[in-house]
């Protein structure tokens, strides 16, 4: 090997390995790539380096610190596109340049179980909600594929008989479902979702905002009131997943009642404990002026309430829009008891995860339990059953750390809670000839709704 | 820690080798003992305190065979190897096998044996073999004992052969621990080799990985023919490159240190027999068990019996040196009776000259795959299985193998199978390092050039993990 090419080689190598590190050296970071903030670098201990799970830390922090990670994300994205494969399982490539979400396109089918077992639960939290004196809408948005089919690359058929199987849902009164008004808006001239997005568009949001008014107040929704603020770049989310960020115009929206004055302020939301929840920020509005629906409103929302909000907040006198789907979470006790309205948005594909694996009934009796009174109760401790039978009623039974300790369990029905000083209290629908088991100290009370 | 890792490749590595380069000779060793124990830490945690008793303990067996041999006291050399053997072997059997050993005794119905299971120090395989290689050799005479302990603590731990191989018995490496020579020539060529390696490693053994492992995690009675195939191809190139391009990645690592560490790999899947292939594959544990074991036993000088009794020996050991498993014993009889049947029959050539060399090195693949399928199986039950299914015409390809068929699987395994195929000289292989000429300058550019680039990228993304739904 000749000197100068020993030279070159060398070069190359030390350049290569040795720019990032000194970039890093100067306190460089990479923009995020990856829809969340890089991770922080853990704090250095020897038990940390002495069990193992400091420097997997320490790899994640070093990963996300890298100046050419997100270059080399897209190199590899451009790759796999050039090779006619798919950069990401998450995503699957439509026609035309569309983007669809695969776990929204993997979900099961709806067994007539599964759809009983839906009506069943949104008719035992409509009618808890009820017993406290306030109103509750479950809504569900659509699924993108299901309102943009056409871009498909396969007929993928269970997304679209889940759709079918909720739309053809008779009652109860409080589910609130807008397939047909979606499909409908389709012939606006704005689209309905992003084309690199998992979610709709303020458009889309505007005809879930507008069912929800609608079915507040009798032609509540003012459509002369839907406002242009801007057209703007939106980067798409599954082009984050991809590893290829890229944007769309589009063109954003608020609604602007010519009679409120309306005012938002964040605020941060306190566990059951008084300590702050930072995962979770709080938005109220107030429309300060003559509202379209009075009293105080709470929004607990997914992923999709991001776009309804300002399609809807200044109908509400005074609203809360908390991103939170769970009624029992600690952090929402003091929003729930202050609301007269109840909106739960979230969209199709978490059905499961959402309504039914966490029984959105049961939680929102954890959540009203003081409410009511109990016909019986009682304290259990590790080890003790509890044998729990159905009355006549809709039955439940809330369970709550005793006060003065640091956590505990339950178990029933295969469910296993765990409840925390954070989050300390939930609830289970009794359901014929169930044991309840118990990890630590625990109040218990048993709770009828109706009858 | 791993090459192929961003904190070894872009943070480990650079801070190494600069600390290195920029300290004076007398305090390299340190230097890289000290790294070899950060890059040890950093996957073995609090195990790293076994690498180090261990250390001691072999440097204390040195002196104690050393002053033997000094003295001519042959009962002093005696206790200090026997001692060495014994701390390693037993190092070895309480963390490689005994969690197989009482999973088998309480199976066999031997009482219920109450067990926390052990966790396996990373590389024990390897630093166990090299410390006994160093009182061994020192008993034989053939090299004298490091007088300085950081010399020693740095033979055993020597982080680019310290996990993963190649086994450098002591005597190929004594003089280098002490005097070695630094040259751009020799960091150029370990910059390109280790290149080579990693290139190996990310473009052709990760990609084909999918593959292999959806067919081995698919029911072997679920397999078809082809799927089978398929599956234990994908698993011949990936454990091929895999190994091969670590220990490129080695010895080019060692090469940018000054040191020269002992080829590995040789085409193996060029053999023309059996016993060609254990001359080609994983030659350094090759070398490790004729030196130390082979011989010893009589090797092939006391008669055609006692040989074939050494092989066995030889080859039951290199099964269950791979890993606690039946099928690891069983991997290593398979090749055990290959290579007897070839002794016994004399169909055992080496080189490219043998007669029907094509179909020769057909057939052996062939019986290298088929041991493939024992070493890379859960148990023996699912191995018959999945030999069943390959052996067995027709069935279905499950989906779970045809959705790892992207592009990039495909060209990978191809490039793969091409390389092993092709003539040496064709390919390159790690010959690429010795070409001269024009050709050897532009492929070792293009190596450095393009495909460590290339192979960083693939590195740099690889942690690529964004969440949906992270805002909410």
């Amino acid at each position: 090997m000749k000197r100068v090419e020993a030279k070159t080689i060398a070069g190359i190598f030390v350049a290569l390995i040795s720019i990032p590190l000194i970039v890093f050296a100067t306190g460089t970071r990479p923009e995020p790539n990856q829809n969340r903030p890089p991770t922080p670098l853990p704090e250095l201990t020897v038990e940390g380096i002495a069990d193992r799970s400091l420097t997997p830390q320490v790899d994640a922090y070093l990963e996300d610190a890298l100046i050419v990670a997100p270059g080399a994300v897209a190199a590899q994205a451009w790759t796999d596109v050039a090779l006619g494969d798919n950069p990401s399982e998450e995503v699957t490539l439509g026609d035309s340049g569309w983007l669809y979400y695969t776990f929204s396109l993997t979900r099961p089918c709806l067994a007539p179980a599964d759809t009983e077992a839906f009506t069943d639960t949104v008719a035992r939290a409509e009618a808890v909600v009820a017993a406290t004196d306030r109103q509750l809408i479950v809504a569900l948005a659509p699924d993108k594929a299901t309102i943009i089919p056409e871009y498909l690359p396969a007929d993928e058929t269970c997304v679209h008989q889940v759709a079918d199987a909720l739309n053809a849902l008779e009652g109860p009164p409080t589910l609130l479902t807008v397939w047909d008004e979606m499909r409908k808006a389709r012939a606006n001239e704005r689209p309905v979702y992003f084309r690199l997005d998992s979610h709709w568009t303020n458009e889309g949001a505007g005809v879930m905002a507008k069912a929800i008014v609608e079915r507040l107040v009798i032609d509540g929704w003012n459509e002369q009131a839907v406002r242009e603020v801007a057209t703007v770049e939106h980067e798409g989310d599954l082009t984050l997943l991809l590893g290829l960020p890229s944007t769309e115009a589009v063109v954003e929206l608020e609604t602007v009642l010519p009679e409120s004055d309306p005012t938002e302020a964040v605020r941060t939301l306190l566990t059951a404990n008084g300590t702050e929840y930072d995962k979770v920020v709080a938005v109220d509005f107030t429309s300060g002026g003559d509202p379209v629906i009075a009293g105080q409103t709470l929004v607990m929302h997914d992923s999709y309430g991001w776009a309804v909000t300002p399609m809807l907040a200044p109908y509400f006198e005074s609203a809360a829009f908390i991103a939170e789907t769970n009624p029992s979470a600690g952090h929402m006790a003091a929003d729930l008891i202050g609301a007269e309205t109840i909106v739960h948005l979230s969209v199709q594909r978490s059905l499961h995860e959402i309504i039914l694996d966490v029984d959105l009934a049961a939680s929102f009796v954890a959540a009203y339990a003081d409410e009511f009174d109990a016909i019986d109760q009682g304290t259990n401790k590790t080890g003790e059953r509890l044998e729990l039978e159905p009355g006549d009623t809709d039955t439940y039974v809330v369970v709550e750390m005793a006060p003065g300790t640091d956590g505990a369990e339950v178990a029933y029905n295969d469910v296993t809670m765990v409840l925390t000083p954070d989050s300390p209290r939930a609830a289970f629908y009794v359901g014929p000839g169930g044991t309840m088991f118990f990890a630590g100290v625990i109040d218990y009370r048993l709770i009828a709704i109706g009858g | 820690m791993i090459f192929s890792s961003v904190t070894f490749l872009f943070f480990f590595l650079p801070i190494c080798l600069g600390g290195y380069y920029l300290l004076g000779w007398r305090f390299r060793n340190g230097w890289l003992l000290l790294s070899s124990l950060v890059f040890y830490t950093w996957g073995g945690g609090a195990l790293v305190s076994l690498l180090i008793v261990s250390t001691v303990v072999d440097y204390a067996m040195g002196w104690v065979v050393a002053s033997g041999v000094a003295s001519g006291n042959r009962r002093l050399v005696h206790i200090g190897v026997t001692g060495s053997v014994l701390v390693n072997i037993s190092l070895l059997g309480y963390f490689k096998y005994a969690n197989f050993l009482v999973e088998q005794l309480n199976s066999l119905g031997f009482g219920d044996i109450a067990w926390t299971s052990i966790v396996l120090p990373i590389g024990i395989s390897f630093f166990t073999f090299q410390s006994m290689s160093y009182t061994i050799d020192v008993s034989r005479g053939r090299v004298e004992h490091l007088r300085n302990p950081l010399d020693f603590g740095l033979y055993v731990t020597l982080f680019p052969q310290l996990v993963a191989g190649p086994i450098v018995r002591f005597h190929e490496i004594s003089d280098q621990l002490q005097r070695r020579v630094l040259s751009f020539e020799k960091f150029s060529l370990g910059a390109v080799r280790f290149a080579h390696g990693l290139a190996k490693k990310v473009l052709i053994a990760d990609s084909v990985a999918p593959i292999a492992d959806a067919a081995f995690q698919a029911g072997a009675s679920d397999l078809g023919a082809a799927g089978a195939w398929l599956g234990i191809a994908a698993y011949t190139i990936q454990i091929y490159f895999d190994f091969s391009g670590y220990s490129d990645m080695a010895i080019g690592l060692g090469n940018m240190l000054g040191f020269d560490f002992p080829e590995n790999f040789c085409r193996p899947y060029s053999a023309v027999s059996m016993t060609d292939f254990w001359r080609r594959w994983h030659i350094t544990l090759s070398n490790w068990f004729r030196d130390y074991l082979y011989i010893p036993l009589g090797g092939s000088r006391r008669g055609g019996a006692r040989t074939i009794i050494n092989l066995w020996i030889v080859f039951v050991l290199t099964g269950i040196w791979h890993g606690a498993n039946w099928t690891f014993l069983l991997w290593g009889i398979y090749h055990g009776a290959w290579l007897i049947t070839e002794r016994l029959t004399g169909q055992r050539p080496t080189g490219a000259g043998a007669s029907w060399a094509p179909l020769r090195r057909f057939i052996v693949l062939l019986g290298v795959m088929v041991g493939w399928v024992l070493f890379r199986s859960p148990d023996i039950g699912f191995a018959a299985e999945y030999l069943g299914a390959m052996f067995s015409p027709g069935g279905i390809t499950p989906d779970v193998i045809t959705d790892t068929l992207d592009t990039r699987a495909l060209l990978a395994l191809a490039a793969g199978i091409a390389s092993v195929l092709l003539p040496g000289d064709i390919v390159g292989g790690l010959l690429v390092t010795g070409w001269q000429g024009l050709r050897g300058t532009a492929m070792r550019l293009a190596e450095i050039a393009v495909a460590l680039p290339y192979s960083m990228v693939i590195v740099a993304s690889g942690s690529f993990s964004p969440f949906l739904y992270y805002q909410f």
